[in-house]
C-alpha cells in the first residue's frame, strides 16, 4: 500500500474537519499528513524521547481515528484543537501510567539522558546559544505556561485553538501567554547575566 | 534577550522533525488501519462540489448563522410583501401607510422643488384614480379619505408654487431691450394644449400676453450670468390650472382632472427644462 500522494494543493483544516465529521478516509489521512510532524513535536518537547514520541504520535493518530469512526467529533471545534487535545491527554496517560518520569534538564543524571536520546535538539543547540539557554529557561517555567507558550510558538496554535486544548477560555489563554513570556524573558535575562558573570570570572582566574 | 528574539528562537523548535524512515513506514501502517485492508478505490479524492456543499452545510447548521438567516428571511421578506401589498393599499386600508411612507422616501429623494411638485401632482393623479374605482356608496370613508389626500397633496403643490413666486425674480422680457435674454416661451391654451415657441420662431421678443381665445402665453428668461428663470405667468397658470383640477374632481370628472394635472406637469417641465 503506497502512502497518500500530497503533492496536490492541502485542503483547509477546516474543510479536512468537516470531512473527518463524514468518516472520510482520505481526509483523515490528509490531516495525518499534515499534522504528522506537528504532534510528533509537541510529544517530543514532552517526553524527552526520540523513540517515545514516535510510539505516542502513532497512538494518537489512532485514537484520533477510533473518535472519528465513533462520530464523536461533535465534542471538538477545530482538527488541531481535536489532534493537540488527543495528544495532551496521550501524554499525561502516558505519565500517569508510570512508564516514564518527566526530566528536568536541571537534573546532571537526566541531563545525559536527554541529550543521548535526542541528537536533533543536541545538534540545534549546539548551533544556537541563544535557543540553549531558552530551552533551558522554558524547563524552569510554570508547566501551564511552558504548554501554552509551545502550543502557541512552536505548534503555531491560535488563542482559540489553545482555549480548546486546555479547556480554557481565550482570555485566560492570552493571560497566560502574556505572562509565560514575561517570565521567559526575565529567566533569558538572569541566565545570560550569570553565564556571562562566569565567563568573566574564568578569565579574570585564567589571568 | 527581548521578546521578538525569544519568539525567532521558539520558532526555531520548528525544525525539530520525526525522521523520514518512520514517517514513511508509519504512513503505511496508517493507512493500513484506516483503509482497513479494503482496496485503494476506498481512497476517493475531495471533490470541489462535495466539499462546498459540505461547507454549506456546516455554515447554515450553526445555530447562530440559521438563526441569523431566518430572521432575515423573515425580515427582508416581511418587508417586501409589506411593501407589494402596500402599493395597493388605499387610503383607510390597514397598510396604506406603507404607501405614505413610500412616497414620502420618494419625495426625500428628490432635491429639486420642480421635481417633488411633479411627484406630487403624479401622486394626486393616483388618488384620482384611487377614486373612479372606488365603489364611493359602500366605502364612504374611504372616499373621503381619498378626497381628503388629493386635495392635501394639490394644496401642498399650491403652496409650493406661491413660494417659488415669491423667491424668484420675475423675468418676463416684454421689450426687445430688455436685460434679460429670451430663450422660449410656453403657450398654455384652455383645452390644455401646450404650444412652445424657441426664440428664433419669435425674434427677440417674448411676449406674455392673452389672447382672445383664452391662451396663456408665458416665459422664461435667462439672466446675464446664464442662470434660467422662470417666469412668474407659468406658476400663476398652473395654479389657477390645479383649480380647475379640483373642481374637475368634485364634479366627479375624474378623467379630466387627470388630463388636467397631467398638464399642469407638462407645463412645469417645459418651463423647467428651458
Amino acid at each position: 500500500m503506497t502512502s497518500t500522494s500530497t503533492s496536490h494543493k492541502q485542503p483547509s483544516d477546516r474543510l479536512l474537519f468537516l470531512r473527518l465529521k463524514t468518516k472520510d478516509q482520505a481526509a483523515f489521512m490528509r490531516a495525518y499528513e499534515a499534522h504528522r510532524a506537528g504532534i510528533y513535536r509537541f510529544i517530543y518537547f514532552r517526553v524527552n524521547s526520540e523513540a517515545e514520541a514516535q510510539d505516542l504520535t502513532s497512538t494518537v493518530f489512532l485514537k484520533v481515528w477510533s473518535v472519528v469512526q465513533a462520530g464523536k467529533l461533535k465534542d471538538y471545534r477545530s482538527l488541531k484543537g481535536l489532534l493537540y487535545t488527543v495528544a495532551r491527554h496521550t501524554v499525561i496517560d502516558y505519565y500517569r501510567q508510570g512508564q516514564e518520569s518527566e526530566v528536568s534538564l536541571d537534573d546532571e543524571t537526566a541531563q545525559i539522558e536527554v541529550i543521548d536520546d535526542r541528537l536533533d535538539m543536541q545538534a540545534l543547540m549546539e548551533q544556537d546559544g541563544d535557543l540553549k539557554l531558552i530551552y533551558s529557561a522554558l524547563d524552569q517555567l510554570k508547566p501551564e505556561y511552558r504548554e501554552v507558550i509551545m502550543l502557541h510558538f512552536v505548534s503555531e496554535l491560535s488563542v482559540k485553538e489553545i482555549a480548546e486544548v486546555i479547556d480554557k477560555k481565550p482570555g485566560n489563554v492570552r493571560v497566560i501567554l502574556h505572562r509565560g513570556l514575561e517570565a521567559l524573558r526575565k529567566l533569558t535575562q538572569d541566565e545570560g547575566e550569570e553565564e556571562g558573570e562566569t565567563e568573566k570570572l574564568s578569565k579574570e582566574s585564567n589571568n | 534577550m527581548n521578546e521578538p528574539a525569544i519568539i525567532q528562537k521558539l520558532k526555531k523548535l520548528q525544525s525539530i522533525q520525526p525522521s523520514k524512515e518512520w514517517e514513511t513506514k508509519q504512513s503505511a501502517v496508517m493507512e493500513a488501519q484506516v483503509y482497513n485492508g479494503s482496496a485503494p478505490a476506498a481512497k476517493r479524492e475531495l471533490g470541489f462540489f462535495s466539499n462546498f456543499l459540505l461547507v454549506l452545510k456546516a455554515t447554515f447548521s450553526q445555530p447562530g448563522i440559521m438563526v441569523g438567516t431566518i430572521l432575515t428571511i423573515i425580515i427582508v421578506g416581511g418587508g417586501l410583501t409589506t411593501y407589494v401589498v402596500g402599493r395597493q393599499a388605499k387610503p383607510g386600508d390597514s397598510l396604506y401607510f406603507t404607501k405614505e411612507i413610500n412616497d414620502q422616501v420618494k419625495l426625500a429623494m428628490r432635491f429639486d422643488r420642480e421635481e417633488q411638485n411633479k411627484l406630487k401632482l403624479a401622486m394626486a393623479q393616483e388618488r384620482v384614480t384611487e377614486m373612479a374605482n372606488l365603489d364611493k356608496e359602500a366605502d364612504k370613508e374611504k372616499a373621503e379619505a381619498i378626497s381628503k389626500e388629493f386635495k392635501a397633496t394639490l394644496n401642498n403643490v399650491k403652496e409650493e408654487l406661491d413660494k417659488v413666486s415669491k423667491e424668484n425674480s420675475v423675468a418676463v422680457s416684454v421689450k426687445k431691450n430688455n436685460k434679460t435674454t429670451p430663450v422660449a416661451s410656453v403657450a398654455v391654451s384652455n383645452n390644455n394644449n401646450i404650444d412652445k415657441t424657441t426664440p428664433d420662431d419669435q425674434g427677440d421678443n417674448v411676449a406674455s400676453t392673452s389672447s382672445e381665445e383664452g391662451t396663456f402665453s408665458v416665459a422664461t428668461g435667462q439672466t446675464k450670468d446664464g442662470r434660467i428663470e422662470i417666469s412668474e405667468p407659468v406658476n400663476v397658470s398652473a395654479r389657477q390650472m390645479i383649480e380647475e383640477a379640483e373642481t374637475l374632481f368634485a364634479n366627479a370628472d375624474y378623467d379630466g382632472t387627470i388630463d388636467k394635472l397631467q398638464a399642469v406637469s407638462e407645463l412645469l417641465d417645459s418651463a423647467n427644462n428651458k
